[in-house]
């Protein structure tokens, strides 16, 4: 029987295959939380500007700061759910590298089997 | 014949442990999967909340007086997050969906809150607007991040 599977190739492709998804993943991840960070601190700006100039009551103010602070903590959430799927991602595609290299060894192996003595 | 014998077995052995290794490398799941209810749920909520919003604005504000003409927005969206809410928990690996649909909920309590207790000015509401917008642009956006992972897996 002959089963030839090169581990350091294996490996290698994982890493290629994984890579790409990391990479987009943190992309993706970066580019929403910038930009909800910059508007977070655009607004809590016009709220200060508000409340300096007597639009609104030190009580409204709090109340709209609030707003934004549990608005917040979902774009954190969103940031960590971006960051999960781009490392599903990649893992799947390691293991998907892997299953292939398996199956063709695999296939290989049962082929130089002589089933008839 | 014992020589065959010791081949087959070896051949079993073999398979057995190929089935177990490719078992073993089956997909990975970390985050719960694309819920469509949840995206159309969160999608009506913020139809149903700018269109509050708007209504606010038109007619200049809305005092602690005008608050009763506004319960009934208040009872359905809390009516609505609340299923979104049960929904979310009952899908494994779904805490930030959840996470992110109570605070939606925490949202809509101090909303009625401070309406009931000081009304709502108009200067306030293009914020208040913003700020609900971004909380549902957040569970949107990682909603739709999870129906790529669905569409990939359609297109393997």
């Amino acid at each position: 029987m002959n089963f030839n599977l090169d581990i350091s190739q294996v490996v290698n492709d994982m890493l290629e295959a994984a890579l790409p998804h990391l990479s987009k993943g943190g992309q993706q991840a970066t580019e929403f939380a910038s930009h909800e960070f910059q508007q977070y601190i655009i607004n809590i700006e016009h709220i200060q500007d508000m409340a300096e100039k007597g639009k609104v009551e030190d009580e409204e103010a709090q109340f709209l700061v609030d707003q934004y602070k549990l608005s917040m903590k979902a774009v954190l959430l969103t940031v960590e759910g971006l960051g999960v799927i781009a490392a599903q991602k990649a893992i799947n595609a390691a293991i998907d590298v892997l299953n292939n290299a398996l199956n063709t060894a695999l296939g290989t192996a049962f082929k130089s089997i002589k089933l008839v003595l | 014949m014992k020589f065959r014998k010791s081949i087959k077995l070896n051949v079993t052995a073999f398979s057995v442990f190929f089935v177990l290794t490719l078992a073993a490398c089956a997909p990975i799941q970390l985050i719960a999967p694309y819920d469509e209810r949840i995206e159309n749920g969160v999608t009506e909520l913020q139809k149903s909340t700018t269109a509050f919003f708007v209504k606010i604005e038109r007619q200049k504000g809305s005092d602690k007086n005008d608050y009763q003409n506004h319960v009934k927005f208040y009872d359905e969206s809390k009516v609505s997050t609340k299923s979104l809410l049960i929904r979310a928990s009952a899908t494994a690996q779904n805490k930030k969906t959840e996470g992110q649909i109570d605070l939606l909920m925490q949202k809509y309590n101090k909303l009625e809150e401070q309406h009931e207790k000081s009304g709502l000015k108009i200067n306030t509401i293009p914020t208040l607007e913003s700020s609900f917008n971004q909380i549902f642009r957040s569970i949107l956006t990682l909603e739709v991040a999870k129906k790529e992972l669905k569409e990939k897996k359609k297109g393997d």
